[in-house]
Formats: structure tokens, C-alpha cells, sequence
């Protein structure tokens, strides 16, 4: 059975856990701030030429040139590697390294009492704005970032005494710095962890209708014929699910007294619902043609109608149903139910002909009596017959045309003299090459008479 | 046609209501019906519709002729309306194109419904004379 793959899929990731998805968010975020990083600190390179001594503007290119290589190397490093747990190292790294070169510039200029500290606080802001990480993380970056800038400015020489004014300053404002950024760290891996707790709902969601789709497939596909011997007919039959299940149904019945039915059938719109009304469509059709010797078709589902109408209404649905109903009876078959056309090619006339469906649907009244009429339809050897559903003719292209009956004709007439399975193949295959999308199911069944034969040949997706 | 007293647009599918005479309102669809649920959308105002129609005592005709597409759930949702209109005792005039295969094949399915009380009749445009 050809089955096209579903196109379900919402866009939304596919996570374990919360940890695997923070460090995705963090090593996406930690390239967005080496990024960063490497294009603003060559820039204010422009302010050291306003701000600095020139005698000092060698060593601070040197101090750009050094850390701007270092990100640019942490850059290509994110960049070519898998998030994982060691993924939050990049932030501290960043940290270190672009902080590390701000507090020793503050060093050579008059240590605590240099404005220069003030580009800690920036630091200190984008690290922990740009990184989801976890609040310990925030609080400890922004410690490393405060003993930094104070460690290197107690303990490498200076020429300006340390003045505690200028350092109790600078450290109210770092200090400052650091706790509203990691209150909103902290804000933020609450909203995150929200966020992430609706991602996975819908995700489960999305698994629960997935796996109903599922069911209504399997139901739908697991209840196709097998391979059947028919007396005087080659049959061949495809079936392309849509994706989301469309209820097209057709089976190919050998009653317990060697008679012979062929049904299709398509159930109002999509889903497990209508699945399982085409399983008790399938099921009480197989009973029904088995419980007497040589029904008119009208009778069958007629007697297929009161079961389902009862379900649909237990259900508590208003589905519908269409469907053809017929026996195989040497040359002729006799047909009844309101479906779509047969079409039938005849060979020695060398044209199709167009036989309607009367009648009603099942499902759609408690008692069909009066509403279904018996057709018959004389079949020649090399006559071919085709019963299709909707999912055909309405197929539709990129320019909203559908593929049509007429289309359909002309490839049945096209395809005719070749073997039944070949005519089915090309015309399923006329057809989804017309149409960019299958909204609904495709079912194509060929009945070819052959003097003498008696296989059931599946088609290509038959099986 | 007369003045339009409702409009639901629902996806590609439009349907215009409006008084064609003292007795009668009008509902034409147009463009194409492919939601998945259209009862969600049609029941509401489908109820409204016959609400009106019951208040009023008018009929109902639901013009197809311009439709493009009807999926087989919106066909579900016409039935209900059929329901409904023949439960309130609203009687109902459908009419479609029988050059359209589609609306042949649905339509003419639907013409169970038609009882000798004349309150349902489903019929081709070009009967309408």
C-alpha cells in the first residue's frame, strides 16, 4: 500500500527535557554575544583615541586586537559544535575574557578611579540578558566579573593610590549592576520554564492526534482485499490515503457461496470517525452479501444502511456515505447505491460510456426502501470498468482546476488495452502528478473482462 | 435579488443572504467550501438564518449555481439545514448546476429528502424558467 507521509507537523521542537532545551537556547544565544562581542570592541577602540593618553593606545589596541581574537575564535567554536551541558562555559569565557580586558585596562589607567570600569556593567547586562542560564549562574558571573576588576586593581602595581571613595563608588554601581541582572535572569527562567511547560502540552497534543490519525490509517488500510480470484475479471485496485484520512473505502467480497462483490465507497469528511464507519460499513456489507444467496445490491445496503444509520446515531455523528455496491455475475454486473459514475470502457466500440449512480447515500435516512435502485451493466472480454471516488476528479492543481471526470475518461480511454493493474498505476499516477497535494483519498478499482480469467491482480498500492 | 440582511464568510466560501421577496430569503454561495468543521461556522449561522425564516414565515433558497467546490463535510451541514427547515416547517427551495458534475452527484443524492409535503425541493437552475 502506497501511503503518502503525513504533513503534521507543527513547529515545535522536539525536547527532552528542560536542561536539553536551555543549553540550545544558550549556545544559540552564546554565538548571538561573541558575535556581538567581536563587533563592538574593536569600536570603542574610537573612544580610546578621544579618552586615552596616546602613549597607552598601542597597549589598548594590542588588549582589542588580543580579546577580539579570542571571541572570534569562541565564535567559530559555537559555531561548529553541538549544544550540550558544557555549553553554559561560554558565557563565563565570554565574561573573562572581555571583562578581563576592561579591568585591565582600568589597571594602566588610574585604577579605581578610571571610568572605564563602567564598561564591566555592560558586560555584566549583555552575558546575562542574552544567556537563559540559571540564576546561579547569572550570580556567579557577575562575582567573577566584581573580583576581576577589583583583584587585578588591589594587586597589580599602580602609580594612583587606591581610593576607597572611587572603589566604594564603583562597587555600588557593579554591585547594582549585578542584581538586576540576575533578578532578570531570574524573571526570565521563570517565564522560560512556563514557556517550555506549554511547548511540551502542545507537543503531547500533537502526539495524541498524531497517533489518532494513526489508528484511523491503519483502520482504514489493514481492511483492504487481498489477493481474490475472479471468475472472468482481472481486478486491480489503489488506494492513496490523504493525510488526514479521507474514508474512502472499497473491498472485493467472494461470499461463502462463491458469488462475487466489488464495492466503493467514501464517507463524509476525515479522521478516526470516519474510519470507523468505514469499518462497519466494511463489516456489515461482508455479512450482509454472505447471508443469502443472490441479493439485488439495493438490498444489501439497504440492510447495510440500518446498521449504520443506528451506529451513526449512537456515535452521536452526522456522518454519510457514499457508495456502489456490485455483484459479479458472469458477464454483467449489477450495480446499486448513489456513488460516483462507473465508467466503462468498451473495446469494440472503442468508447467510454458513463453509467450514473442513482439513489441516496447511506447514513443520511433510517430506511432506504424506495430510495436505491438495481442497474446492470453488460460487460464484453476486454471491457474495462472503472470505480473511482471523489479524491479523484476533484484533485486539484496549483491553478484550482480539477482533474475532472472528463480528464478521467480520456485517460481511461488512453489506457484501456493495457493490463488492468497498468491502467490503474497511470491513471493514479495521471493524477497526482496534476495535483501538487492529496486533500482527500484517492481510490482507483479496474475491472477488466477476461474469457477465462480468474486472478485478482493488485495494483500498485493494493498491497 | 434584494437587499442583503446577512454575510458569512468562511474560509474561501461565501454566503450571501438577502430578501428576495416578502416571502422568501435568499442565500447564495459562492467560491469554494474546503474547511475541515464547516459546521462551526455554518451551524450558527445557519440557525440564525432559520430563526429569521421561522419569525417571519419565509422560505428559504440556497443558491449553489456560482459555488465552485462543496466538500462532503459542508454537504453534512446543507443535510442539517434540510433537518432543521423541514423540523420548524421553514420550507426549503435548493437549486444547483447541473452543468457541474460534482453538484449533480450531491445534490441529486439529497433529493431523498424531498417528500410529497412540498417543503423540500431540490431542482436545476435552468428549471427556474
Amino acid at each position: 500500500m502506497s501511503i503518502l507521509s503525513g504533513q503534521y507537523s507543527l513547529p515545535l521542537p522536539d525536547v527532552e527535557d528542560f536542561d536539553d532545551y536551555t543549553q540550545t537556547i544558550i549556545h544559540q544565544w552564546s554565538k548571538t554575544l561573541a558575535a556581538l562581542g567581536f563587533a563592538l570592541i574593536p569600536f570603542f577602540f574610537v573612544l580610546d583615541v578621544f579618552m586615552m593618553p596616546p602613549d597607552l593606545l598601542p597597549r589598548f589596541a594590542i588588549y582589542r586586537l588580543v580579546t577580539m581574537a579570542l571571541v572570534l575564535g569562541q565564535y567559530v567554536v559555537i559555531k561548529e559544535t553541538q549544544p550540550s551541558r558544557f555549553s553554559v562555559w561560554h558565557g563565563y569565557f565570554f565574561s573573562i575574557v572581555a571583562g578581563g580586558m576592561i579591568a585591565a585596562m582600568t589597571t594602566d589607567l588610574s585604577g579605581f578611579n578610571s571610568t572605564y570600569y563602567a564598561g564591566l556593567n555592560l558586560v555584566m547586562i549583555s552575558t546575562n540578558t542574552f544567556l537563559p542560564w540559571r540564576t546561579i549562574h547569572s550570580a556567579v558571573n557577575c562575582l567573577i566579573l566584581i573580583g576581576l576588576y577589583v583583584g587585578l586593581n588591589l594587586f597589580i602595581p599602580n602609580e594612583t593610590p587606591v581610593s576607597r571613595v572611587a572603589l566604594i563608588n564603583n562597587l555600588y554601581f557593579l554591585i547594582s549592576t549585578a542584581i538586576i541582572s540576575i533578578a532578570t535572569n531570574r524573571v526570565r527562567e521563570h517565564l522560560i520554564r512556563e514557556e517550555f511547560g506549554a511547548r511540551s502540552g502542545l507537543q503531547k497534543a500533537r502526539d495524541a492526534l498524531w497517533g489518532d490519525m494513526e489508528v484511523a490509517k491503519r483502520i482504514q488500510t489493514s481492511l483492504l482485499p487481498r489477493v481474490r480470484q475472479l471468475p472472468g475479471f482481472k481486478v486491480a485496485a489503489t488506494m492513496f490515503p490523504a493525510a488526514e484520512v479521507g474514508g474512502d473505502y472499497f473491498d472485493v467480497i467472494e461470499s461463502s457461496r462463491g458469488e462475487t462483490w466489488v464495492s466503493i465507497g467514501d464517507v463524509s469528511g476525515h479522521g478516526v470517525e470516519s474510519g470507523l464507519i468505514m469499518m462497519m460499513t466494511q463489516t456489515s456489507l461482508c455479512t450482509a452479501v454472505n447471508n443469502d444467496a443472490l441479493q439485488k445490491p439495493s438490498k444489501v445496503l439497504e440492510l447495510v444502511n440500518t446498521v449504520l444509520t443506528e451506529n451513526i446515531f449512537r456515535l452521536g455523528t452526522d456522518r454519510y456515505m457514499t457508495i456502489s455496491a456490485l455483484a459479479l455475475r458472469g458477464d454483467s454486473l449489477v450495480f446499486a447505491g448513489k456513488h460516483q459514475d462507473i465508467l466503462v470502457y468498451r473495446r469494440e466500440e472503442g468508447r467510454v460510456e458513463v453509467v450514473p449512480t442513482t439513489g441516496t447515500w447511506l447514513g443520511v435516512l433510517t430506511d432506504l426502501r424506495g430510495h436505491l435502485f438495481d442497474g446492470t451493466i453488460h460487460v464484453d472480454d476486454g471491457d474495462v470498468v472503472l470505480l473511482f471516488t471523489d479524491g479523484v476528479t476533484e484533485a486539484t492543481n496549483a491553478a484550482g482546476q480539477m482533474f475532472g471526470e472528463q480528464q478521467l475518461e480520456r485517460a481511461l480511454f488512453d489506457y484501456a488495452n493495457l493490463e488492468v493493474d497498468a491502467i490503474v498505476h497511470n491513471i493514479a499516477r495521471d493524477v497526482r502528478s496534476f495535483t501538487d497535494h492529496l486533500d482527500d483519498d484517492l481510490t482507483l478499482i479496474a475491472l477488466k473482462r477476461v474469457a477465462g480469467a480468474a486472478t485478482f491482480v493488485p495494483g500498485a498500492g493494493a498491497t | 435579488m434584494g437587499p442583503v440582511v446577512d454575510t458569512l464568510t468562511s474560509g474561501a466560501l461565501v454566503i450571501e443572504a438577502s430578501a428576495a421577496s416578502p416571502t422568501t430569503l435568499r442565500l447564495d454561495w459562492t467560491g469554494r467550501s474546503t474547511e475541515q468543521n464547516p459546521g462551526d461556522t455554518l451551524r450558527p449561522f445557519f440557525d440564525a438564518i432559520l430563526t429569521m425564516a421561522s419569525e417571519t414565515g419565509c422560505g428559504l433558497e440556497l443558491h449553489f449555481e456560482e459555488l465552485e467546490f462543496l466538500n462532503s463535510s459542508t454537504v453534512t451541514a446543507v443535510i442539517q439545514v434540510i433537518r432543521k427547515a423541514r423540523g420548524q416547517g421553514t420550507s426549503l427551495v435548493i437549486v444547483f448546476d447541473q452543468s457541474r458534475k460534482w453538484q449533480v452527484l450531491s445534490f441529486d443524492a439529497l433529493k431523498s429528502f424531498q417528500l410529497p409535503d412540498g417543503l423540500l425541493q431540490i431542482r436545476p437552475a435552468q428549471a427556474e424558467g
